[in-house]
């Protein structure tokens, strides 16, 4: 019913969802043509699945190589929805998986964090 | 004739390894940065520097793609993710540089200057609240960037933006842009 697979391009991510565990997967490299086309339609699936949460966990799981400047503020859109739901109480993780090889990834991870209160936003390297 | 080899050597000169003059497509800009990443792959730089020059040619390609003028012929102008452009990335002395052109509106030059002296006066702490505060802006629908490219290159780069205007006619000019990562 939450059926949810978009692959990867060189340019766009591929983001999955694993209706059994409750995962998002978003996964590869982010500079799309026109960011709020590419992403439209994921908001609009994430924003359905996101009214119907109930007491389920449901956890995001981020890895980024690379983003471009409009996919930042899109990530940021995106970690701000999450946090308003977590505001009402449901249970979300959203976790940030970074290589420790480049440094900037960890930064940006840190740099969501700080401007989110009540999300839970987990830092992870990547093994 | 046109002289392809001092075109070339004047590019060599100016220590450019990637150069482009034409229409710049999504698919292009790809292509354009797998080259670039593989060519400082060849030559051991350090991955952090190799992240650094490469979302700076993006995000110049973008703004070449997203924002420039569509030209003053009277044939209906290219779709607007197929736009004209210079780009080039080369070494100067201590730095890489990543340097962009193309035609802007006349209307836009005032803005686009306004917003880059803004960003040039500003330190890296500030840098980085000015573009946390424009990441939490809303921005409209149909828009098709974020506008935070130049909040971005600057955050990244090691040296001020610099840029140039050169007016071309009375409706548009010649927006240049360069920006300066350290070599290791």
């Amino acid at each position: 019913m939450w059926r949810l697979a978009i692959d990867a391009t060189k340019s766009t991510p591929g983001i999955y969802f694993d209706q059994e565990k409750n995962i998002l997967e978003i996964k590869g490299e982010s500079y799309p043509e026109n960011t709020s086309e590419f992403y439209g339609p994921f908001f609009k699936w994430l924003d359905m699945r996101l009214d119907e949460l109930q007491d389920e966990s449901f956890t995001v799981d981020i890895e980024l190589i690379y983003f471009n400047s409009s996919s930042s503020k899109i990530l940021m859109n995106l970690f701000e929805r999450l946090e308003k739901y977590a505001e009402m109480g449901k249970n979300i993780d959203v976790n940030w998986i970074y290589d420790k090889k480049d440094e900037s990834s960890l930064e940006y991870g840190e740099e969501f964090k700080e401007d989110l209160t009540t999300l839970k936003f987990n830092l992870v390297e990547k093994d | 004739m046109i002289k392809l080899l001092d075109l070339k050597n004047y590019l060599d000169g100016k220590g450019v390894f990637l150069y482009f003059n034409g229409r710049i497509s999504h698919d292009l800009l790809i292509q354009l940065g797998d080259t670039l990443k593989q060519e400082l792959k060849r030559e051991e730089v350090e991955s952090n520097t190799i992240v650094k020059v490469f979302s700076m040619f993006i995000e110049q390609m973008q703004n070449v793609v997203r924002y420039s003028a569509p030209g003053e012929t009277n044939v209906p102008p290219a779709p607007a993710h197929f736009q004209v452009g210079v780009v080039s990335v080369g070494y100067d002395g201590n730095y890489y540089f990543v340097a962009s052109g193309n035609r802007v509106p006349a209307t836009d030059v005032n803005r686009i200057r306004e917003k880059l002296e803004k960003i040039r006066s500003m330190d890296k702490d500030q840098l980085k609240v000015y573009y946390k505060e424009m990441r939490k802006k809303d921005i409209p629908e149909d828009s098709v960037g974020a506008g935070l490219g130049f909040i971005e290159m600057a955050r990244k780069a090691d040296k001020p933006l610099e840029f140039e205007f050169s007016e071309l006619n009375d409706r548009e000019s010649f927006f240049s842009l360069i920006t300066l990562i350290n070599r290791e």
